[in-house]
């Protein structure tokens, strides 16, 4: 300001987002009034708490044409009297105005002004607004009676008397419950957009009634009943409403939120004779046809705008007789509707998409160009970025796809993200996927999944580990194990589902410490989760419905040396698909309802026959057990106790190529109320065999299974057949 | 309305935009929030809820849907996967659109992610010409406009088919 040397400031816009000192702003503004200013644009966006803010000067200045005032909260300026001689354009918007008497000292201090823009509540004491202003040409009102902003006692009226002759242009948008408008002399008004509420849904008809006969010279009205989406308008509010006629009246447009009562609309046709187009907003629905019939109802006669001057273009007219017209949209219904689909809706629909295909629509229409940015769901996957041509080995596509990433997330608008997905074929830099974890955080992300794989190990940023919004967390490294540093201190209070593929832990604790941060914890995954100085998976979750562990022991450690431990009092469904390991430490699993045990060839040495028995007593209460092959010969050749499993309704082995067979007796003793037994595969090509321990067996179960109803074999080769025994 | 929240096998009507009714059960409504509002708030003094907005067809729908859901345990999750996959099946985009439409409007989350994920799995890997044909958009960009969008974009037709 003090550079600026001109003598005269024309125009001083001044728009604070962020609170600053009064004095400050009041020297700038005494500043700009000295230099006769003409027009002042202040924008306080943010709350100012004190009250002197503004000049005294300002309410006084003779040059000063254009006057717009912003402030967020109250507008708490009380200026003693106002004289703005020169004053063309006023624009005062807040969210309640403090003093009473603001509105009339304005008008009062106006005398030439031309357009009003008020917006914000007037003070609760206030039964009457007055606005007379010779002038005047156009008058916008916003919410200046909102029951909500100012507490009101029910029932007390407050009057908005609107007297300005020479008014063109009027708007109002209000809450009309104890409302009433006194509105005179509006016999040059073009255009009217009326749009009340009831915030209660109380009866405004009589309003109603009282501002279409003020405004009933108009040559455009625009009409709607509601501004908020999710409640249903009650036609009721206006039921008694008394319509005016409207002479001149050429163009009604009916607005989004219309929601058709077609005893009112046919009146408001009858009432105005040269109509000549008839908009409808927001559609009409499948409505017509209630108005189609009303319109054929003999007793009621067809507004005569429609036979004689209504040319619109969003209707038209069909089929010939007087009597008969039939109205229809000119459109397809849902065409008309899909047009109106909301921003919100599409964006979710392209949260749907891969980002890719999500920011390529903005070439739809201009529409679209922004549509994109404010999707919920970002998912970057580095395969999809290059199709058709497959150029995985590209040296230039890790480049692309990085700068691809960094690009939607800096033009992205959406202050929260549900989900962010990255799948990375390509060697990742480490500061990059950390600098979009970061990001993520501070948008609340709640799903995290990361498939990449980054050179040396991640080091990810500690916020993860302390997310409050995280519900979702799949870390990936698809090649190799990523070694995952687990700072001591972990919250993740909302965590639901966690897999940990390929993500080792430097040290036993590490698990155990990362577990307790997660007390809602639903369903785990570990695949491949183990370096060799990992000793014991010590999983205790108290509310783990779901758990997969699977490559843990086989390929990195010793099965001798390392321990699964679990104590998971609610588990549900348990999958272990590892190495049969020694150290099975089972706590009760009473609820379990699936059990699938897969063990896996590779170390002979390593099948410990007390780990095993501890294991199966551990999950003696499940109703569903599915064993493989491989586990059959295990438990067999282990010398393995078998628990009773006395829940067991269903048991599904696999093929059987060696000895595994031999424990089927023994299971099926043990299991008292099996209901179905299924083989998989195998078992057909010993029957051609027909070797006399396989006879033996089928025998012995056929013979002693008490309650067994069925046995399914399965052939699998070429004859793809099943055979069914049913006792 | 009142007394129908302590009474489980209540009906309550519903009223499609052409006129038709549909009597429902209690818990089915309730899959939507915004009945389940309306209900709470018993705001719905009328015998007879009105929904504006969605017309016979597509309520049939939801209403289909809002039966499955409500009715199925939550163990059988695997049932109701597939019973949505088959629900959404052969619907063409128009029937689509609206029922997307009525399940934001009466916000059932269950049915607007699966209706919008339907649509976005349509649009996926169609041109952009056939893209706007489906949304009715009509391009309103100058040739040298859509020039400059594809080339500030330029990263995300790389490739692009």
């Amino acid at each position: 300001m003090i550079v600026a040397a001109a003598a005269v400031v024309k125009r001083f816009r001044l728009k604070c987002s962020q609170s600053y000192d009064a004095s400050l702003v009041n020297g700038w503004i005494a500043e700009t009034l000295l230099r006769n200013v003409q027009e002042l644009d202040l924008d306080f966006s943010i709350r100012m708490e004190y009250s002197t803010m503004l000049p005294q000067d300002l309410f006084t200045c003779r040059t000063l044409v254009v006057l717009k005032l912003k402030m967020a909260g109250d507008m708490n300026i009380v200026p003693t009297s106002v004289s703005l001689p020169s004053i063309r354009i006023l624009h005062l918007g807040c969210y309640r105005f403090v003093d009473d008497d603001l509105i009339n000292k304005f008008l009062f201090g106006c005398p030439v002004l031309e357009e009003l823009s008020m917006s914000g509540s007037v003070g609760g004491n206030v039964s009457v607004i007055n606005i007379v202003a010779p002038m005047l040409t156009s008058l916008f009102i916003h919410d200046c009676s909102h029951v909500g902003k100012w507490p009101r006692p029910h029932g007390i009226e407050r009057k908005i008397v609107i007297d300005t002759p020479a008014l063109l242009y009027l708007e109002i948008i209000d809450d009309a419950s104890d409302s009433c408008y006194l509105v005179e002399n509006l016999h040059h008004l073009i255009r009217a957009d009326i749009c009340l509420y009831a915030e209660d849904d109380s009866d405004i008809s009589e309003a109603l009634t009282d501002l279409l006969t003020g405004i009933s010279n108009v040559q455009f009205l625009k009409l709607d009943f509601s501004i908020q989406v999710t409640c249903i308008p009650k036609m009721t509010i206006m039921r008694d409403c008394q319509l005016p006629k409207f002479p001149n009246m050429t163009c009604l447009e009916l607005g989004k939120f219309f929601y058709v009562e077609w005893e009112f609309l046919l009146e408001l046709l009858e009432n105005s004779p040269r109509l000549e187009t008839l908009v409808f907003k927001g559609g009409l629905g499948n409505d017509y046809e209630v108005f189609t019939q009303l319109l054929q109802n003999p007793a009621r006669n067809v507004p005569s705008c429609l036979l004689s001057h209504l040319k619109a273009n969003t209707m038209r007219e069909v089929m010939g007789s007087n009597s008969r017209r039939q109205m229809l949209c000119e459109e397809e219904q849902y065409e008309d509707r899909i047009s109106n689909l909301p921003d919100s809706l599409i964006a979710q629909i392209l949260s749907c998409l891969p980002t890719k295909y999500a920011v390529a629509t903005s070439v739809l229409s201009t529409r679209w160009k922004q549509l994109w940015t404010s999707i919920t769901s970002l998912d970057f996957d580095d395969k999809l970025l290059l199709l058709p041509h497959n150029q995985t080995n590209n040296p230039t596509l890790h480049w692309i796809f990085t700068s691809f990433v960094c690009r939607v997330l800096s033009l992205h608008r959406g202050k929260c993200v549900q989900k962010f997905r990255l799948k990375c074929t390509c060697t990742c830099d480490v500061s990059h996927v950390n600098g979009w974890i970061a990001d993520m955080l501070l948008r609340d992300v709640r799903e995290l999944d990361l498939s990449v794989h980054v050179e040396h190990s991640i080091l990810l940023p500690q916020e993860l580990f302390t997310c409050r919004t995280l519900v979702v967390l799949k870390l990936d490294d698809i090649y190799d194990v990523t070694v995952m540093d687990v700072p001591t201190s972990v919250s993740l209070p909302n965590l639901k589902i966690l897999h940990l593929v390929g993500i080792g832990f430097v040290d036993d604790d590490s698990i155990s410490r990362f577990l307790f941060g997660c007390p809602v914890l639903e369903e785990l995954r570990m695949t491949r989760c183990v370096r060799e100085d990992v000793g014991v998976i010590n999983v205790v979750a108290p509310v783990l419905t779901s758990l997969i562990i699977s490559e843990c022991l086989a390929e990195y450690t010793h099965g001798l040396e390392c321990k699964i431990v679990l104590d998971t009092p609610a588990l549900l469904y348990l999958t272990i698909s590892d190495s049969p390991a020694e150290g099975y430490l089972v706590g009760n699993l009473c609820h379990l309802i699936r059990a699938d045990i897969d063990f896996l060839e590779g170390r002979n040495d390593s099948t410990g026959s007390e780990g095993i028995t501890n294991l199966l007593s551990g999950i003696s209460g499940v109703q569903s057990l599915h064993l493989s092959n491989y586990s059959m010969e295990v438990i067999s050749s282990g010398n393995s106790l078998l628990p009773k499993f006395h829940n067991m309704t269903y048991l599904e082995l696999g093929a059987m190529p060696n000895d595994g067979w031999k424990l089927l007796p023994e299971l099926l003793e043990n299991s008292p109320h099996l209901g179905t037994l299924v083989f998989e595969k195998v078992i057909e090509i010993r029957f051609f065999e027909g070797e006399k321990e396989e006879w033996e067996m089928v025998e012995y179960f056929l013979c002693n299974a008490k309650v067994l109803e069925k046995v399914n074999m399965h052939y699998s080769d070429e004859r793809d057949c099943t055979i069914q025994i049913t006792q | 309305m009142a007394s129908s929240i302590e009474n489980n096998n209540e009906k309550l009507t519903l009223k499609s935009s052409d006129g038709e009714e549909f009597l429902v059960e209690k818990h089915v409504a309730l899959q939507s929030t915004l009945l389940q509002n309306m209900l709470d708030s018993d705001c719905s003094s009328a015998d007879v809820i009105p929904l504006p907005k969605i017309d016979a067809r597509t309520l049939a729908l939801v209403l289909g849907y809002c039966k499955k859901h409500a009715d199925a345990s939550s163990s059988k999750q695997g049932e109701l996967n597939s019973f949505d996959s088959e629900f959404l099946k052969d619907m063409d985009m128009g029937a689509l659109f609206n029922l997307v439409l009525a399940a934001n409007f009466m916000e059932i989350k269950g049915l607007l992610d699966i209706a919008a994920q339907k649509i976005a799995d349509t649009i996926k890997d169609k041109p952009h010409q056939e893209v706007r044909e489906i949304f009715h958009v009509e391009n309103d960009y100058t040739p040298e406009e859509e020039a400059a969008v594809r080339e500030e974009n330029r990263w995300a037709f790389e490739g692009f088919p």
